[in-house]
């Protein structure tokens, strides 16, 4: 009784805790839509060695979003973070058609791993702002995000620099993560 | 003193009897070794005659799909068995036994153990089943290497020490990123001293080795994740932990100066916005406020602190 209280007391004023890894290829703008979120202004970042990490408040949801570095040196780090991922989100380059492949092959493999079993998917097709960018239909397609089977996607057009789909792209997560709890 | 007579057969005498004594144990050791075969003949063949009602209670007993109630009892197992020695009873005792040992130790294959575990990984949900399955894996490699260890050192006693630097290269290269997620993580979340403690001196270790062995990658990798957790150039409030992180950050650099090379950024960057705090703290002007200041003509009057903290700030950059 008392916890089952606890668990609407919690629903009603807490912020339940989710956590978030965000990755992606290299130069795909994950710091920056990391601190986007985070400061609401553009930073002026440096290729992420390592990690960067920041709570995100959004609606009734605390997002603790882990952007890990893409470089394919430190690509190995990503599996790494894996365990306990609630959602992933996944930043593209949408004007980075010669290594879309790349970003496919990536996000199959993450996907195929046991422990992000129950993960959500969120990809952010990056960069819309450039003049030759792919559409959000364009990347759905070459990513096979069609052929997922037993997953919960969203695909969201944006652009980090001036903050267009960051929060349509959250908006589902939130939505999607209360629904599942 | 004993007589020639006696000397030589007392030695006679006892060769003898120690012949007699010898062909005796032979003897009593050779009806033992008969009395034994026997036993194990009609074992044997007890066994042979019991075999198909014990595979019946290994069905009965274990089978998941029989309900509990509908399990074979000991005294239905000993009925069953009734006359099935040549027409005799086997001693009572003896079936008995055979069912506790069927009722504790299963009989199962490898590839079955293999599926069930299988199955069970997949079904676990919650974090506390997936943490003992995880526990009993690793108990069971630790068994495992101890008796591949054991019986490989009576083989061949080859086990060399590490004392080539590339394989403590290679294995810190494999070992790193894992170790860099779980500190971080743990750093992150967790609040107990004794944690934090342990996982700051982890990242400690971590960027030492990284350093010595002039791994580039991996050393700018964990210095920029350790800065990262001092919260110096975040806007997070800062805790005991990160004032913990900037002291091994600075230490680090005193240590392992020689060897940081590009990972100097990460600490050269924490040591200036921990200058720009002290200078807040002394109220002075910022960089930005004293060098506007002195462009109109040194408007503003120059405060000791001031005076000090860019004469600090200078001596940090060379």
């Amino acid at each position: 009784m008392g916890l089952a209280f606890t668990k609407i007391w919690q629903r009603m004023i807490g912020k339940q805790e989710m956590r978030i890894l965000m990755v992606g290829l290299d130069a795909a703008g994950k710091t920056t839509i990391l601190y986007k979120l985070k400061l609401g202004e553009v930073v002026t970042t440096i290729p992420t060695i390592g990690f960067n990490v920041e709570t995100v408040e959004y609606k009734n949801l605390s997002f603790t979003v882990w952007d890990v570095g893409g470089q394919d040196k430190i690509r190995p780090l990503w599996r790494h973070y894996y365990q306990g991922t609630n959602g992933l989100i996944y930043v593209v380059d949408s004007n980075d058609r010669d290594r879309i492949e790349d970003a496919r092959e990536e996000l199959n493999k993450m996907l195929n791993e046991d422990e992000m079993r129950d993960a959500v998917v969120l990809v952010f097709a990056n960069k819309q702002d450039l003049p030759n960018a792919m559409t959000a239909a364009e990347v759905t397609e070459k990513l096979g995000l069609h052929n997922l089977r037993h997953r919960q996607w969203f695909i969201q057009s944006a652009c980090a620099t001036t903050g267009d789909g960051l929060y349509e792209g959250l908006d589902w997560l939130s939505r999607t993560l209360s629904s599942k709890r | 003193m004993a007589s020639p007579k006696h000397e030589w057969q007392n030695p006679l005498k006892s060769q003898e009897a120690l012949s007699r004594i010898s062909s005796t144990k032979a003897r009593k050791a050779r009806s033992r070794e008969r009395v034994a075969e026997r036993k194990r003949e009609r074992e044997s063949q007890r066994c042979c005659a019991a075999l198909p009602q014990v595979m019946m209670l290994q069905t009965s007993l274990h089978k998941p799909s029989i309900k509990d109630k509908d399990r074979m009892t000991k005294a239905q197992f000993i009925s069953n068995n009734r006359g099935i020695d040549g027409g005799k009873d086997l001693p009572q005792e003896y079936l008995e036994a055979l069912y506790d040992i069927v009722l504790k130790s299963p009989f199962s294959l490898q590839e079955d153990e293999d599926a069930r575990v299988r199955a069970e990984s997949q079904a676990a949900r919650s974090a506390a089943q997936k943490g003992e399955l995880f526990l009993r894996e690793a108990w069971k490699l630790v068994a495992k290497a101890e008796e591949t260890m054991a019986s490989e050192g009576e083989a061949r006693v080859s086990l060399r020490g590490a004392d080539v630097r590339q394989l403590a290269r290679t294995l810190f290269e494999a070992t790193c990123w894992p170790m860099l997620a779980s500190l971080s993580v743990v750093l992150e979340t967790q609040e107990e001293p004794e944690c934090i403690e342990l996982c700051i001196t982890g990242f400690q270790q971590c960027i030492r080795t990284a350093a010595r062995m002039h791994m580039d990658v991996e050393r700018d990798a964990i210095v920029s994740s350790l800065a990262k957790f001092t919260y110096l150039t975040t806007l997070k409030e800062m805790r005991q932990k990160n004032i913990e992180c900037i002291r091994v950050l600075m230490a680090i650099g005193i240590s392992e100066g020689n060897n940081l090379g590009s990972s100097w950024q990460y600490v050269l960057h924490c040591i200036s916005q921990l200058e720009r705090l002290q200078l807040l703290r002394t109220r002075a002007l910022q960089d930005f406020q004293f060098f506007a200041s002195r462009d109109k003509g040194g408007a503003a009057t120059p405060g000791d602190g001031r005076i000090n903290g860019t004469a600090r700030h200078r001596s940090y950059g060379t």
